[in-house]
């Protein structure tokens, strides 16, 4: 299994990291720092597919909001489940509803981000 | 001098003249008596004296006869002188007497002749002053005829005057009465006009006053909006902004004390685990900040909304700490009221969990909840309007209460009561109620004694 997390911020990208790792080492991290970047890398090789995509709301360059639309746009992601992980959780509720698949607000320990992904993936 | 004066003067010289006319032919009238009694008594003199003429004529002729006798006497005596010579000594004496007598007599005719003829000279000079008189008589006759027609018309003309005057006279009372009166009324204008000017100026004053009052709570109402804007805004960032770190901080704790816990002393444990608690509690702050301003920024949307089903959903959101705390809520007596649900909700939330955390150690918490429709005059409260109706909520409980003077620092940010170590919270929870209280245009009472219970009151417009 492949996730695919989307967050400028490193700190975040260790925890996720390291909960994703506790709650099944065998599944695959793949990173990107940013909605340019994540972009670059989906449209580098039509043999990246994910299974589950974990985007940042508030990231610099390009908005979580904007990189969704274009990662929705994308055929071959068409039936990928795309999860905003992200702490803002007012505004984006509808666009959640619409556009992404869940919404997950980032926890504040290891135990709470492992339950949820226990209960998502 | 008015025009009256002058006619009123006029008159009274017309009046003067007119006596004065009459004394003069009053005078004349006794002149010309004078005059003809003086004739009068002329003619009487003439008759005596023409008498008089008549008697020496006579006397004359008397004389000539008594001539002529004698000198037939004498040619007797001249005869008889012969004879009697003594005797014709003595006529001659008595002839010589006589002759004196003549003369003497002649002398005194002569002299009564001058003296006829200087009366003669006086009566022709008192005829010709008695003519003189006579024109001048004519004269004055006709001066007063003139006069006296002079004076009528005077007369006619002062009566005609003073008929004009008596008009000029009564109109001119008129005008006096109703200049009078419009003295009066200009007068009384004058004050209308003054008092009005006085208050105009007054009003004036007042206005600029006034609008130089509007002008600056204007300016400080702009002021304070774009300061509050900022300070929400402010307040929603940095709340947002310190979540990050925070939840770090929380998450790489909760990563220590997971994987490192074989590895840590009990001390290092018991360490990290108050760095979670402070940092929860940082949490808990920074959640009621967010919260607190969200409320003053959200669009405000009313729906009548039965109070039941609110205090229903909290209660079952409280449901373990009610559980915990052996407390009953008692709400049965509720109305509907036009309120800001998901707000609404969060007053009644934080009163109630207020009421249960505040609750005295050892006796079960015992909380009523009511309302109803009140007439504003029927509160006792001076903010509300008397004949507008209100929807009065009561949340009353046993707990601890606070004591009197707290009342309205209650209701400020951060303002706590007690030591986090006894009470738990953030000092937020009672501002964010008075802060939706307001935005439904109501207000909130609280009042309490120390530990006998604290009730809230809340009026809310009944729309």
């Amino acid at each position: 299994m492949i996730c695919f997390l989307i967050d400028d911020d490193v700190d975040d990208r260790d925890i996720f990291q390291l909960a994703l790792t506790t709650f099944d080492s065998s599944i695959t991290l793949v990173t990107a720092n940013n909605g340019v970047e994540a972009l670059e890398k989906v449209n580098s090789t039509e043999l990246f597919l994910p299974d589950y995509i974990f985007l940042d709301l508030n990231m610099p360059y390009m908005s979580g909001k904007e990189c969704l639309i274009r990662l929705r746009n994308i055929e071959r992601l068409k039936n990928v489940p795309i999860l905003i992980y992200s702490t803002i959780h007012t505004d984006y509720e509808k666009l959640a509803g619409s556009w992404a698949s869940a919404f997950i607000t980032k926890p504040n320990s290891i135990e709470a981000l492992v339950k949820v992904l226990s209960e998502v993936l | 001098m008015t025009t009256s004066e002058q006619l009123i003067s006029t008159q009274r010289e017309l009046t003067l003249e007119k006596e004065e006319k009459e004394k003069l032919f009053i005078e004349l009238g006794l002149a010309n008596k004078e005059l003809a009694f003086q004739k009068e008594e002329k003619g009487k003199r003439a008759a005596e004296l023409g008498i008089a003429n008549i008697e020496l004529v006579f006397q004359e002729d008397e004389k000539g006869k008594r001539a002529a006798e004698l000198g037939i006497a004498n040619k007797e005596l001249v005869f008889q002188d012969d004879e009697k010579g003594k005797r014709a000594a003595e006529l001659g004496i008595a002839n010589k007497e006589l002759v004196f007598q003549n003369e003497e007599k002649e002398k005194r005719a002569e002299e009564l002749i001058i003296a006829n003829k200087e009366l003669v000279f006086q009566n022709e000079e008192k005829e010709k002053r008695a003519a003189e008189l006579i024109i001048a008589n004519k004269e004055l006759a006709f001066q007063n005829e003139e006069k006296e027609k002079r004076v009528e018309e005077k007369e006619k003309r002062a009566a005609e005057l003073i008929i004009a005057n008596k008009e000029l006279a009564f109109q001119n009372g008129e005008k006096e009465k109703r200049a009078a009166e419009l003295i009066i009324a200009n007068k009384e204008l004058a004050f209308q006009n003054e008092e009005k000017e006085k208050r105009a100026a007054e009003l004036i004053i007042a206005n600029k006053e006034l609008a130089f009052q509007n002008e600056e709570k204007e300016k400080r109402a702009a002021e304070l909006i774009i300061a509050n804007k900022e300070l929400l805004a402010f307040t929603y960032i940095s709340s947002h902004d310190l979540q990050e770190p925070l939840r770090k901080i929380q998450t790489f704790v909760s990563i220590i004390l997971d994987t490192e816990k074989t590895n840590l002393s009990e001390n290092g444990k018991f360490n990290f685990q108050r760095m979670q608690l402070a940092a929860g509690r940082m949490q808990q702050l920074i959640d009621d900040l967010l919260a607190f301003s969200r409320i003053a920024t959200t669009e405000l949307k009313f729906e009548k909304v039965a109070l039941k089903t609110i205090i229903d959903e909290v209660k079952t959101d409280l449901k373990e700490t009610i559980q915990e705390k052996h407390a009953t809520i008692e709400a049965t007596e509720l109305c509907s009221a036009s309120i800001i649900a998901f707000q609404f909700r969060q007053l009644m939330y934080n009163l109630i969990s207020n009421a249960l955390k505040f609750s005295k150690s050892g006796i079960p918490s015992h909380i009523i909840i009511k309302s109803r429709i009140v007439k504003g005059n029927q509160s006792n409260i001076e903010k509300l309007s008397a004949d507008k109706n209100y929807c009065h909520i009561t949340v009353k409980d046993n707990g601890i209460g606070f004591e009197p003077h707290f009342s309205e620092r209650i209701f400020e940010v951060f303002q706590k009561l007690h030591g986090k170590e006894v009470y738990g919270g953030t000092g937020i929870g009672l501002a964010i109620v008075k802060k939706i209280v307001e935005n439904h245009n109501g207000i909130i009472i609280a009042t309490s004694q120390l530990n006998q219970g604290a009730t809230f009151d809340i009026y809310l417009p009944d729309t």
